[in-house]
């Protein structure tokens, strides 16, 4: 029974997985606009929590390019993230430097769309979870973000440090009493010294 | 072969903390050997 | 200290846990400078106030201490305690200012996790946190494992009376020097050795897997960091698994074994004597251990089928055991794959190696190589005093750096640790449970947790019952200190309160 779902599963992807390639090779590209034919996109955590159903089979993601693209040789890895978690893309490294902007603090990533071979443990990469990616569209051209200044946080650190600054000073003077008092004592021999 | 530790057993010259250094990562090195051979023999068990 | 605490007393722990406030608010430095490099500068405003609150607060509390104190062995312990819960406070600050967290609960968590190396994370879409945050996770994993305390002491305060107590409370037992500020600065050469060479080595290996220039080396630092204090915080929400890398791990399995590993082995080797690599007690308890666990782990994963080859198997059990068994915590699969494919019998090694955990006097965490290794030996002495003759006289004795008398004594002392941390353990188990979560999860999750080491199973996320986040902070705390200062601290609250 576990065998026929997978073969209907299979099936499925198989069919939707042809109709997006078609589009994607008609002209030769692997870099394009979004492909007319609709295509099913498999969250991350559905890819996880199935992994071995998925795997071996054509599957479609959609997400944000985050961090690096790592070049190895003509190959490339980019780490693509959907709300649900992130996965690796093995992908030709001409399609990757095709990517404009990869999500970071400073910036959105561009939002991708992949097809390509899911693997549950490439044998090619070490038992990396991954995907092989066959067709590389860019959906939305990622953007700088802005983050904004708080006045009320500016004021808080401003009041905080001249605060700290006179707390330190304080410290330090009574510091330095305080070991001026135990020299004294120490030289006189009176005193209460240290000890357990 | 040992070189000079002052009174206090601070860390002495640029070879004895490279040599150390060198014994340390060999022990390490001696993980991967084992892991390595415990993997070839689980893998060729269940062959 | 008398019976019931004075008022001195109280005065004499707040302000030790203001020195080490201080402390803290000087490390917030280290962000700041990337903040300021990267231009984040909403991110150098949020630790301009952390460090104000830091310094402010550690400035008010280290004025308490009373010009006639005579600090003693139970303030050490007690303040230690104390300043790790005050840490914690303070340092969530700015997770708290970057909108990354759920609530203040879980940047407290996160700030515990980081401070005992332990590595579990609650933040919220790490993949777009920035530069100066990421370091502040990466340096606090780094601090708290040369010792919150350690560092306190080693540039605040000037060898004053109570530092030792400080010191010895803070679970690392061994010493290398008579005296503590040597002793601390020592540790601080030891790492600082290994840190010129673990930055180097992971930023050349990040150029080599192909991280541009810059960026492999933020991640390189940050990692070593993660990597010598056994933390396992990584900068991407796939942890290890981002850089799809045997070079990387490999390098960076160098540098976690060897933050493993007890500062007294490390000075000794460092400083000639190389042949105590092969004599001390845990590195042959350590060595033994991994090879019977990865064994059994090994099994389990050949048995389900869960990895192709050789290298998948080098890269993925290999590389979780060892991260496990020295608590660190990297990660090289998703936390869900453990429950979905490793197999109860891998998952059933993977809770002992957790629990064993690394060596005494380092950075990891769980019972220690020592105490299991001092047991096995005490078992086998047991075992001959059976089988001799009453009459027959044998030696009971271990090496560790030298030759150490191995009697009644120690054993007990040993074996009472070991069975607290089996009884936080369980305790920690049984709140999974209750929780919700399937028993063998939980107690996965449980040894991670009491054992410092940040693997997970899928158990810690955000949406984890408030009372779990708050039963693990106190499990994660409890474990890094080695019960002995939480007992005190115990002690302390229970001889307050008492005969009021």
């Amino acid at each position: 029974m576990y065998g026929c779902r997978r073969c209907a599963l299979a099936a499925a992807f198989q069919i939707m997985g042809m109709a997006a390639s078609v589009g994607a090779w008609a002209d030769g590209a692997s870099v394009q606009t979004v492909p007319t034919v609709p295509v099913q996109v498999v969250q991350y955590e559905a890819l996880l929590e199935g992994a071995s159903a998925f795997d071996g089979l054509r599957v479609t993601i959609q997400g944000e390019a985050i961090g690096q693209a790592m070049e190895r040789g003509t190959m490339a890895w980019v780490n693509v993230a959907d709300k649900s978690g992130a996965i690796g893309v093995w992908m030709s490294a001409e399609e990757a430097r095709s990517i404009s902007m990869l999500g970071s603090y400073s910036c959105r990533g561009d939002e991708l769309r992949i097809t390509g071979t899911f693997h549950r443990a490439c044998a090619e990469h070490g038992g990396d979870m991954d995907i092989h990616a066959e067709a590389v569209a860019i959906v939305r051209a990622g953007e700088r973000v802005v983050h904004p200044f708080s006045v009320a946080r500016q004021v808080t650190a401003a009041f905080l440090s001249l605060a700290a600054a006179g707390g330190l000073l304080l410290l330090r003077s009574r510091d330095g009493k305080r070991r001026a008092l135990e020299s004294k004592y120490a030289k006189s021999g009176k005193g209460s010294g240290h000890g357990r | 072969m040992r070189l000079r530790t002052d009174r206090r057993g601070r860390l002495a010259g640029f070879g004895e903390l490279a040599l150390g250094m060198a014994v340390e990562i060999a022990y390490i090195g001696a993980f991967f050997v084992v892991g390595i051979v415990v993997c070839l023999v689980c893998l060729a068990f269940h062959a | 200290m008398r019976n019931h605490p004075r008022k001195e007393d109280y005065l004499i722990i707040l302000s030790y846990a203001g020195r080490v406030a201080i402390g803290l608010g000087i490390v917030c430095v280290a962000p700041m400078l990337v903040a300021i490099a990267e231009g984040e500068w909403s991110v150098l405003v949020d630790f301009i106030i952390c460090a104000g609150a830091c310094l402010l607060s550690g400035a008010l509390l280290s004025m308490c201490m009373p010009d006639d104190a005579h600090p003693g062995w139970l303030h050490g312990m007690v303040a230690t305690a104390v300043s790790w819960l005050l840490a914690m406070v303070l340092a969530a600050i700015p997770y708290a200012l970057s909108g990354h967290y759920g609530s203040y609960l879980d940047c407290m968590f996160d700030a515990m996790s980081g401070f005992t190396t332990t590595g579990l994370t609650l933040v919220l879409d790490l993949d777009h946190l920035s530069m100066a945050l990421n370091t502040w996770r990466h340096v606090i994993t780094f601090v708290g494992g040369q010792g919150v305390v350690v560092l306190a002491l080693s540039f605040l305060i000037d060898g004053s009376a109570g530092s030792y107590e400080l010191y010895v409370g803070e679970g690392k037992d061994e010493r290398l020097f008579p005296s503590v500020l040597h002793t601390a600065k020592a540790i601080w050469k030891i790492s600082a050795a290994y840190f010129v060479v673990g930055v180097v080595a992971l930023w050349v290996t990040g150029i080599a897997i192909g991280l541009p220039v810059k960026a492999a080396f933020y991640h390189g630092m940050w990692i070593y960091m993660a990597a010598w204090s056994t933390g396992g915080f990584a900068p991407m929400s796939q942890n290890f698994l981002y850089y799809h890398s045997a070079a990387y791990e490999m390098v960076s399995v160098v540098f976690f074994v060897a933050g493993s590993l007890n500062f007294a082995l490390h000075h000794a080797v460092l400083t000639g004597s190389r042949r105590e690599m092969i004599k001390n007690i845990e590195t042959i308890s350590f060595f033994a251990s991994f090879v019977i666990l990865f064994s059994i782990v090994a099994a389990g994963l050949t048995r389900g089928g869960v990895y192709p080859d050789l290298v998948a198997m080098m890269r993925k059990g290999f590389f979780q055991v060892i991260s496990g068994q020295t608590t660190t915590g990297f990660m090289t699969i998703s936390a869900r794959q453990f429950a979905l494919e490793w197999g109860d019998l891998a998952l059933c090694g993977m809770c002992v190696a957790m629990m064993i955990g690394g060596s005494a006097g380092s950075t990891a965490g769980g019972i220690k190589g020592l105490r299991v290794g001092a047991l096995l030996l005490a078992v086998r002495n047991d075992g001959r005093r059976l089988l001799l003759p009453p009459s027959a006289v044998f030696k009971k004795k271990m090496h560790m750096i030298e030759d150490r008398y191995l009697g009644d004594e120690q054993v007990r002392a040993y074996a009472l640790i070991t069975v607290l941390y089996v009884g936080m353990w369980v305790f920690a188990t049984l709140a999974g449970v209750a929780a919700g979560y399937p028993a063998l999860d939980a107690a996965f999750e449980a040894a991670s947790v009491t054992g410092n080491v940040g693997l997970s199973i899928g158990v810690t996320a955000p949406a984890m019952p408030i009372f779990l986040k708050i039963v693990y902070i106190l499990v994660i705390w409890a474990g890094r200190l080695e019960f002995m200062a939480i007992l005190a601290l115990g002690g302390f609250i229970v001889s307050a309160v008492r005969r009021r």
